[in-house]
């Protein structure tokens, strides 16, 4: 029976952090994966991904999955694809099935379990419907398999998973009819709602999904209205066309070899539920199994990928390939890292579980707790006048300014790297909001397409003697055409004024995010904040 | 067909090399190394299974091989996950009464 240092259970990114990690320090590493491609579900993400410049900030999912694959190919780590494990032994000896017919053994010292999670069902009277799929289904659909998975949409569930899907949905050419939300707050990040809400779709709040109707498929979608206890509000049901519908609710740990393997679970419903404990080393209660990703929690890539690290550190350093006083250095700093990804108030449930399942001081990150006021249910202008990227009026009438509408804590800062006269910082915590020194902002833009959550904004008052220009981030087809006259729209897709297209910016450095620039009348230089989408061919 | 030609990030889709499979006996076009479910949604067939008891049609669901919504008859193998299988030219996907004992001959 082969004989390995460490055996990683699932090839996404915790898993290939995991593995890179470990084999970096000399240990010799084999990843299994029961499909038939690596990366889990990162080569669907195709939007540029949040954090600091460490977590690889401002590139997109599947580029860091590319990265991640060329990382392990280098390091010599074999992945198994389409291999199942069918049992995990005392011993350790685990059994795998490739290709669903070839049984092989292998019998390593290290377990790392990256098996991921499982999106969560909503049921209602036609769920089984064909047309009701998971966002995930869909975001496979469009994203990999290049095919729309239906015509007119509706999504449910404001998570950030909700909100991404929906934009990839229209960047693919789908029609997104609402998403739906039962609360009365955007789950996800706000600037991930703000990019829908431009594209004019609408975000209906409060309200739940009673039925999908359809003879064969869905063809219809019932809504109604929740009041503060949650209950159905008669009489306020409405109904509208859809083809498909969406379900964004939510991810379980998929803890099938978990449990399988024997580890103690434990119920953590802000981290999806039923998850292995683990301790600070990411070790579970088995001694020499080790669980990273969504596994151990359900939280965002970035945070999966430093988890693997972290496990493949700890299983490095538990055979010995780590210098004992070198071990802590590495740890500290990964949670650190793990520490500003949870911090903020979208994070702060994750980060008290997290602690409160590790039952350690280490985890604590430098910063303070985070004591952030309750969100809006939506972010107006006023807000991000009141915030401390928004330029002064004073300042907007000097001429070319960034003006960054970003009012809410979320672990994120490659605006601040972007920029080259240093005018935009973040001080502390990379939750904290960007402040921009007004004065030093030349006007340059370069920070528009740095920016994971398209919320800043190039404004000019002085474009010429009757018009300002306003520039923003753009990520559909068809691109208009300078010259072209479009309609100009606001932060919530409605149309404003009739604008015409100076500049459509689309170098390389931007990565697929075109810098558009408009005319505007001066009036207008608060509100068009985008331009009403093109139809495709 | 409804696939994703263009697009603003991904650019325009790779030239693939087209498969015929058949449906229920029907020929239609697939691309090579795409999924079955990709390749029935692209040819905008919604109905993969029917279910035993309630005569339920039922589609992708997960797209990733967990939820077994999707199984199918592919090349006379009952429970079959199209979702992560691949086409081979020639294939025959089947759909799938309850438990695959049946045949299925309502599609139009």
């Amino acid at each position: 029976m082969k004989e390995i240092d460490l055996l990683v259970i699932g090839a996404g990114p915790a898993g290939l952090g995991a593995a890179i990690e470990a084999g970096r320090y000399g240990a010799s590493v084999i990843i299994v994966d029961d499909q038939d491609k690596p990366g889990g579900q990162l080569f669907k993400q195709i939007h540029k991904f949040f954090g600091s410049k460490e977590h690889q900030a401002s590139i997109r999912g599947f580029q860091i999955g590319q990265e991640l694959l060329a990382e392990a190919g280098a390091l010599g780590i074999e992945i198994n694809l389409s291999t199942k494990v069918t049992g995990i032994f005392d011993d350790k000896i685990v059994s795998l099935i490739t290709d669903d017919e070839n049984v092989s053994s292998i019998k390593p010292r290290k377990i790392v379990l990256a098996t991921g999670g499982a999106e969560k069902a909503l049921t209602f009277p036609g769920w089984t419907l064909p047309g009701v799929i998971t966002a995930g289904a869909a975001q496979t659909l469009c994203n990999i398999e290049r095919v729309l998975p239906g015509k007119r949409i509706v999504m449910i569930g404001s998570g950030n998973v909700g909100l991404i899907v929906s934009y990839q949905l229209l960047q693919a050419g789908a029609e997104v009819a609402a998403l739906i939300e039962a609360g009365n707050k955007i789950g996800g990040y706000a600037v991930h709602a703000a990019k829908i809400k431009r594209a004019g779709i609408p975000i209906i709040m409060g309200h739940t999904i009673i039925s999908a109707k359809g003879k064969n498929q869905v063809e219809e979608i019932e809504i109604i209205a929740l009041d503060k206890n949650w209950n159905h509000i008669p009489g306020s049901e409405k109904s509208f066309k859809a083809d498909t519908i969406c379900l964004a609710v939510g991810l379980n740990p998929d803890t099938r070899l978990a449990r399988l393997a024997g580890c103690r679970m434990e119920y953590y419903p802000s981290l999806g539920g039923f998850l292995p404990l683990h301790d600070v080393n990411m070790e579970s209660s088995i001694n020499g199994i080790f669980v990273a990703g969504d596994l151990a929690g359900i939280e965002e890539a970035n945070t999966a990928l430093d988890e693997g690290r972290l496990a493949g550190i700890s299983s490095a350093a538990s055979l010995g390939y780590i210098k004992k006083e070198l071990f802590p250095e590495l740890r500290k700093e990964i949670w650190g890292r793990l520490g500003s990804l949870r911090d903020g108030s979208l994070g702060a449930k994750r980060l008290s579980a997290k602690r409160e399942l590790i039952g350690e001081k280490e985890i604590h990150t430098d910063l303070s707790d985070s004591n952030t006021p309750d969100q809006p249910a939506d972010y107006t202008l006023k807000d991000f006048q009141e915030s401390p990227g928004f330029p002064s009026e004073n300042r907007i009438k000097r001429g070319a300014v960034a003006c960054i509408e970003c009012a809410q804590e979320i672990p994120c800062n490659p605006c601040v790297d972007s920029c080259p006269s240093g005018a935009i910082i973040i001080k502390d915590s990379i939750t904290k909001l960007p402040f921009l020194d007004q004065n030093r902002c030349t006007g340059c833009g370069l920070c528009l397409a740095s920016c994971p959550g398209q919320a800043i904004f190039l404004l000019n008052y002085h474009y010429s003697d009757c018009k300002a220009s306003v520039s923003f981030p753009y990520e559909y087809l068809p691109l208009p055409n300078p010259g072209e006259t479009v309609m100009g729209v606001n932060r919530d897709g409605k149309p404003v004024a009739p604008v015409e297209i100076i500049k459509v910016d689309n170098r390389k450095r931007n990565d697929h995010t075109a810098i558009i620039t408009v005319a505007v009348d001066k009036i207008f230089i608060h509100d068009i904040r985008s331009i009403k989408r093109g139809v495709r061919k | 067909m409804n696939r994703v030609t263009e697009h603003p990030i991904l650019g325009s889709m790779e030239t693939v090399k087209q498969v015929e499979i058949t449906i229920d006996g029907k020929v239609i076009t697939a691309l090579e190394g795409e999924t079955i479910a990709a390749a029935l949604s692209a040819n905008n067939i919604r109905i993969f299974r029917q279910t035993t008891r309630f005569k339920t049609f039922r589609k992708i669901f997960c797209g990733i091989g967990q939820c077994t919504d999707c199984i199918m008859i592919v090349d006379g193998k009952p429970n079959v996950r199209t979702c992560v299988t691949r086409v081979k030219a020639g294939m025959s996907v089947r759909t799938q009464i309850g438990r695959g004992e049946e045949i299925f001959h309502e599609r139009d």
